[in-house]
């Protein structure tokens, strides 16, 4: 008993002498700066005016670690923020159910007003002009930005400044909601013969049921335009999924990886037996892109619009525990020719830019779908 | 007798050996200690520090980029002072860090501009130093600067943008800015000097012979030695009142607030309190200058910040002035900056400042005694034009100052 007390008590002291060793070492040789980071953190603690807690500090500087890699998507994700981008993956969050077109970038018009939502209770109209989110204008932000302004906790409120042709100013105050994004809406145009319109707002994780349900229930159609036009991307499973209905069997996309390791998502495909139109700008973004970049480099269809927004690296989700997150780019991605679209974009096989209040860029897919169709049925 | 050698000598080597044993023995306790204290910070915060080795494996192990441990270190310390919240705290680089103490000791070129307070979005001018190189180059108040050396300044940080117009003497930088009269971008290459303008100006106010005119336009290191001289110029003029003018002065130097404020307030009494985490609170009094004795008229406004607002709190809580114009800026806290190893450097807020009165006006500002708004449209000049065309707030100063001399 004796002894084993005194083994433990010397393997401790050895233990602490070792340790203090080191720490000395690091300390007097400031190996990796880590002895001026300790200084700093003493300094902060003891100097500073507002008190601040070990552990903010730590997820300060995981944060800050982060921050440090100076690139645009990583992001230390705190309690708020991953719990937003959990609901954004499962396509639900809180919002007040606008549709908004970023098509122009000095400002923001409302496209569509979701019904039964927040927006259509309160009376906002679509062609309504956003100018102020929140107090913040917003023609200083993004059209992402804004987007996730208006994104929140259920029942929490946002207020929107919004010009309505010339009239004055209208403040509306709406309290968010869950809504269910549909991530696949689609309907049937005749130009005069039946053509599938399928719209993808997002890759989420219900994009693959909501596209195989639509594609079972349609009728015999000559031609599909697909409109990928705002889609900000979601899930890479999700767009390689899409990939089957619109691709011929093959790669849809490779992934790199720092090691240099290639990963390839191949489908089945073979499922589109007509011509296939794919509307894009300069908001198809990440997922979006990697479908439309397969449907160029297979020549499954045309891509008609402006470039794409051009992000092609993908991030992956770690779950850090105590609901905080690291998102983190983690590898690129190339077409299936091997093209890399970071930062460059998707040219369009058709470039069409939307002006006016019509849907410029939609009538023109489909006066070519409509040159196609009859020139398949002359055949 | 060998015998009482040998025990001798035993003697000596068991009191060095006790000597030793408790050097050694101290050691270890101290080992012991803060390898205890190290510990008990890991139990305790156990969560985060997990997580925190999690983002760096991750980093290390997942991240594209190959990615280098002093990039990740001086990223955690950018993000340790960020926790603060605060955004007058900042970890600085050894690059910036250089820049920063460059600038105190009023080593570094630039070409002549003070930018607004009050637009945080854009980067305006709200005036060319006079005969700077900004103002011989042609750049006028009102401009907003939109690009420097051809980048963007919508893209980076206001701190950024004034670094990168600072550099060294004789070097050049090319400035775009839009100018609202003309409705156009201009293009200014400028060749940066080393700036050195007075701090503080005075004259006999034009068209009153009995009012002397002081303005501070910020408080550097040897503003109030700059005040004595200007003090002594004016006093043989026989002034009756005074007007001080410290609109649009930012603040800087706390000693020289301190010490300005000797000429406004009655001798020996304490002119701010400043206040630190723990509640120690330390009380600031001018150095040996004399009360004037004159009746006084302070022009404040929205860009009356920090250490100017430590001068005009005293002479408002000393009842010794009347305070014109608008609400100043509120800016009540102190920073304080530390040197660490390798260049590198933290300003941190470190305190508050309270006026004699122990009133806190962080975030609040002064409210004025008298509260003048600027016409439409009409512009501070400072000193006041000799013409006599005065701006609406140095009237109202006037009209007051002469009802108490």
């Amino acid at each position: 008993m004796r002894k084993a007390s005194k083994v433990l008590i010397i393997s401790l002291v050895v233990f602490s002498l070792a340790f203090n060793s080191i720490l000395a070492v690091v300390l007097y040789t400031d190996y990796l700066h880590l002895g001026q980071m300790l200084k700093l953190v003493l300094l902060v603690k003891g100097k500073a005016l507002k008190p601040v807690t070990i552990g903010s500090m730590l997820d300060g500087a995981a944060g800050g670690m982060v921050q440090a890699l100076q690139d645009p998507y990583s992001e230390y994700l705190t309690t708020e923020n991953f719990g937003r981008l959990q609901e954004q993956m499962e396509g639900i969050f809180g919002g007040v159910g606008l549709i908004l077109d970023a098509s122009k970038a000095e400002e923001l018009k409302v496209q569509g007003v979701l019904s039964g939502s927040p927006a259509e209770r309160a009376g906002v109209q679509k062609g309504d002009l956003i100018v102020a989110i929140n107090g913040k204008a917003v023609a200083d932000i993004t059209a992402m930005e804004a987007a996730d302004l208006m994104k929140g906790p259920v029942g929490s409120e946002v207020s929107l400044s919004v010009l309505r042709g010339k009239g004055a100013r209208r403040e509306f105050k709406l309290k968010r909601e869950l809504i269910n994004i549909k991530s696949v809406e689609g309907k049937i145009l005749r130009i005069p013969e039946p053509v599938a319109y399928i719209k993808i707002n997002a890759f989420s994780d219900h994009t693959a049921a909501e596209l195989s349900e639509y594609w079972n229930g349609l009728p015999e159609v000559k031609g599909v335009v697909l409109d990928l036009r705002d889609d900000p991307g979601g899930s890479l499973e999700a767009a390689v999924e899409a990939g089957n209905y619109f691709l011929p069997r093959g790669p849809v996309v490779h992934l790199v990886y720092r090691d240099g390791k290639r990963e390839t998502y191949e489908v089945r495909g073979g499922k589109l037996k007509v011509p296939l139109m794919v509307l894009v700008n300069k908001g198809t973004a990440s997922a979006a892109e990697i479908l439309a970049a397969a449907v160029q480099d297979t020549a499954s269809g045309l891509i008609i619009g402006t470039r794409t927004y051009g992000k092609g690296v993908v991030q992956t989700i770690y779950d850090l525990g105590g609901n905080t997150g690291l998102k983190l780019t983690t590898a690129k991605y190339l077409s299936p020719l091997g093209k890399d679209i970071n930062q460059v974009g998707i040219r369009p096989d058709v470039a069409v830019e939307k002006h006016g209040d019509t849907d410029n860029v939609l009538a023109e897919a489909l006066k070519l779908l409509a040159e196609r169709v009859n020139s398949f049925s002359f055949r | 007798m060998p015998g009482l050698y040998l025990t001798g000598r035993c003697f000596l080597l068991s009191e060095r050996k006790k000597v030793l044993l408790g050097i050694l023995t101290v050691f270890v306790l101290f080992s012991v200690l803060v390898t205890g204290t190290v510990a008990g910070v890991i139990i305790s915060n156990y969560d985060h520090l997990g997580r925190m080795m999690k983002v760096i494996g991750l980093i290390k192990s997942d991240y594209l980029e190959p990615v280098t441990p002093t990039q990740l270190i001086d990223g955690a310390m950018k993000g340790i002072v960020e926790s603060l919240g605060d955004q007058y705290s900042v970890y600085l680089d050894p690059k910036e860090s250089k820049q920063m103490f460059d600038q105190i000791e009023g080593r570094f070129g630039g070409i002549g501009i003070v930018l607004s307070l009050k637009d945080e979005k854009h980067l305006v001018v709200l005036k060319p130093l006079r005969n700077s190189p900004a103002d011989r180059a042609g750049l006028k108040s009102g401009d907003i600067i939109i690009k420097i050396d051809n980048v963007d300044t919508s893209t980076i940080t206001q701190d950024k943008a004034v670094n990168m117009m600072r550099g060294k003497e004789g070097t050049q930088v090319t400035l775009t800015v839009y100018r609202e009269a003309a409705k156009k971008n201009l293009t200014f290459t400028i060749t940066r000097e080393v700036i050195s303008v007075p701090t503080v100006e005075g004259e006999m106010l034009p068209g009153s012979s009995d009012i002397a005119y002081i303005n501070i336009n910020q408080f550097a290191s040897d503003t109030d030695k700059e005040l004595d001289q200007v003090v002594s110029e004016l006093k043989p003029k026989h002034p009756k009142g005074v007007i001080l003018d410290l609109r649009y002065d930012h603040g800087g130097e706390l000693n020289a607030a301190v010490n300005s404020a000797g000429y406004f307030i009655p001798n020996g009494q304490p002119v701010v309190y400043i206040v630190d985490k723990y509640g120690n609170s330390e009380v600031h009094k001018p150095d040996k200058k004399e009360y004037l004795g004159l009746p006084v008229v302070v022009l404040v406004n929205e860009e009356t910040a920090s250490a100017a607002e430590i001068l005009s709190g005293a002479i408002r809580d000393y009842k010794t002035g009347t305070l014109i114009g608008t609400k100043t800026f509120g800016k009540g806290i102190v920073q304080t900056i530390y040197q660490l190893d390798s260049g590198a450097g933290v300003k941190l807020t470190t305190a508050k400042y309270l006026t004699p009165n122990k009133s806190d006006i962080n975030l609040k500002g002064i409210e004025p005694d008298v509260k003048v708004e600027l016409g439409k449209g009409q512009t501070v000049a400072q000193p006041p034009e000799d013409t006599g065309d005065f701006d609406n707030q140095l009237k109202k100063a006037i009209e007051v100052l002469r009802t108490k001399m």
